[in-house]
């Protein structure tokens, strides 16, 4: 019980540390979802955003690690205080997105300056092919679990374990067959897939160049991307891990302990620290990786606000991109204009009922 | 390459686009069999309507510069040996430009030396 609480105040306080650097961390053109002049950024609004902003963060880490500590949640609750400080969090960012709205017009930043745009005609030139050879490690580890739970099959009993409480006790059964047994193996083959898949389509997707220095822009997305597809891939290797060790687990190769449960939770976790760390470092689309700077052509990014909701949710019906750089945040969100977003989004909810479903009828 | 847009500047959308590819293609940037990216995804990217690159590659199109494919996509073609039309096209835009440099004051010499320039310019920067 104090190891999970512990867990959820480190998660709490790393999710509150990248939220305090992100406004760092975003093209100069963005402040808080709002497109700005780049010279802008050290405006005294701006900066007046960031400190509160930044006050907002630290004070709301506070109020959910109190939470966290005084309330004896129930383990199934433990989350609700991660999803208070996201919910803390959004108030926070609207608040200083108007703050920087308001000055935008007051003081008519846009007015005068040539605003522009930048296409790449190919989207892929250049940029080499897609990193399949870091997909290997997760399709060996699939394989092995698949190997492994075959040889298994057999001797297993008539009913196996279905769930285990956070001290290894199994809690819940199931009986025996194909489907219940291989269940780590659907679940890989569900993340492994899935991270594969938008990977691609990540990999495929247009840029938002800085038509100010596009060349530039270019060559550092390629590198962000590259970077941050070959982390996701050996992630996505690293949940395979987890989910082959979860497979020891109910096949009774291994027994059940704190130090194999520490295991299984540390693998993904760790891998997702690195994720995190290394895109934070690279800034969104590449924006902090240090290169050579041309002359700028004299354009400045167009005023696009109207295309991001909340400057949060990219709304464009006329784009055909269905997966785009976020605005605020480091990686990439769906073009909520593109009607297959929606039908993606739903298929994400239903995957995990319908897995389950199959597997354990 | 890359296309730029001018969203402030007075000159045609239409036109800086074409000019570009033109340009491009001139240079030997865009090879032939290169493609182009879609009339959506490009008006996407430089936020101009679908009509404005839809009248660009119209134009490119005219001046045999690129093919235009299904899905509104469209690739370079090869150069092919000039026809005589071509010529002619060349000499009446070539003859209106001087006018125009006359008239706004461009002494011979000077329009001499500025079209040795261009030309000199952009045969050396063919790859």
């Amino acid at each position: 019980m104090q190891a999970v609480l512990i867990i959820q105040a480190v998660l709490l306080v790393a999710i509150a540390a990248a939220m305090w650097f992100l406004p760092l961390a975003v093209a100069p053109s963005i402040a808080f979802g709002v497109r700005i002049p780049p010279e802008r950024r050290t405006d005294a609004a701006v900066l007046a955003a960031t400190r509160g902003y930044r006050l907002g963060i630290g004070v709301s880490a506070l109020i959910c690690l109190a939470l966290l500590f005084l309330i004896q949640w129930p383990p199934v609750l433990l989350s609700a205080s991660v999803l208070i400080f996201l919910i803390l969090f959004l108030v926070d960012f609207l608040v200083a997105r108007s703050r920087v709205l308001r000055a935008k017009e007051a003081g008519h930043w846009f007015s005068g300056t040539p605003e522009g745009a930048a296409a790449a005609t190919s989207p892929d030139s250049g940029q080499g092919a897609f990193p399949w050879s870091y997909l290997l490690p997760a399709l060996i580890l699939i394989v092995l679990t698949v190997i492994v739970g075959i040889i298994r099959f057999p001797a297993l009993p008539d009913r196996i374990p279905a769930h285990f409480t956070l001290t290894g006790a199994v809690n819940r059964y199931t009986t025996k067959s194909w489907g219940s047994v291989l269940f780590p193996v659907w679940t890989q083959l569900f993340v492994t897939g899935l991270i594969t898949v938008l990977s691609f389509v990540t990999w495929r997707s247009p840029r938002q160049l800085d038509p100010a220095r596009p060349e530039t822009s270019l060559q550092r997305s390629w590198q962000f991307r590259r970077r941050l597809i070959r982390l996701l891939l050996l992630l996505s290797a690293a949940v395979d891990l987890t989910l082959l060790l979860a497979g020891l687990l109910t096949w009774n190769v291994l027994t059940p302990g704190p130090a194999t449960l520490a295991m299984l939770l540390a693998i993904p976790l760790l891998a997702a620290a690195v994720l995190v760390v290394v895109s934070f470092r690279m800034g969104q689309e590449g924006v902090r990786i240090p290169a050579q700077e041309p002359a700028a052509t004299g354009l400045i990014a167009r005023d696009d606000d109207r295309l991001w909701k909340a400057g949060l949710v990219y709304w464009n019906p006329k784009d055909p991109a269905l997966i785009v750089p976020k605005r605020f945040g480091i990686g990439y969100t769906f073009n909520f204009g593109h009607w297959l977003a929606w039908a993606v989004l739903l298929a994400l909810i239903l995957a995990p009922v319908v897995i389950t479903h199959l597997a354990h009828g | 390459m890359i296309l730029l847009m001018d969203l402030s500047s007075s000159r045609p959308r239409y036109r800086q686009i074409y000019d570009q590819v033109v340009e491009a293609v001139a240079v030997g940037r865009l090879a032939p069999g290169g493609r182009l990216p879609t009339v959506r995804r490009l008006a996407a990217d430089l936020s101009v309507n679908l009509h404005t690159v839809r009248r660009a590659y119209g134009m490119l199109a005219g001046a045999g510069l690129i093919s235009l494919e299904r899905h509104n996509g469209a690739r370079v073609l090869a150069a092919l040996p000039p026809s005589p039309e071509v010529g002619a096209w060349f000499s009446t835009q070539l003859r209106q430009l001087v006018a125009e440099g006359l008239a706004r004051g461009l002494s011979p010499d000077r329009m001499t030396a500025l079209s040795r320039q261009a030309v000199v310019g952009l045969c050396q920067s063919q790859s």
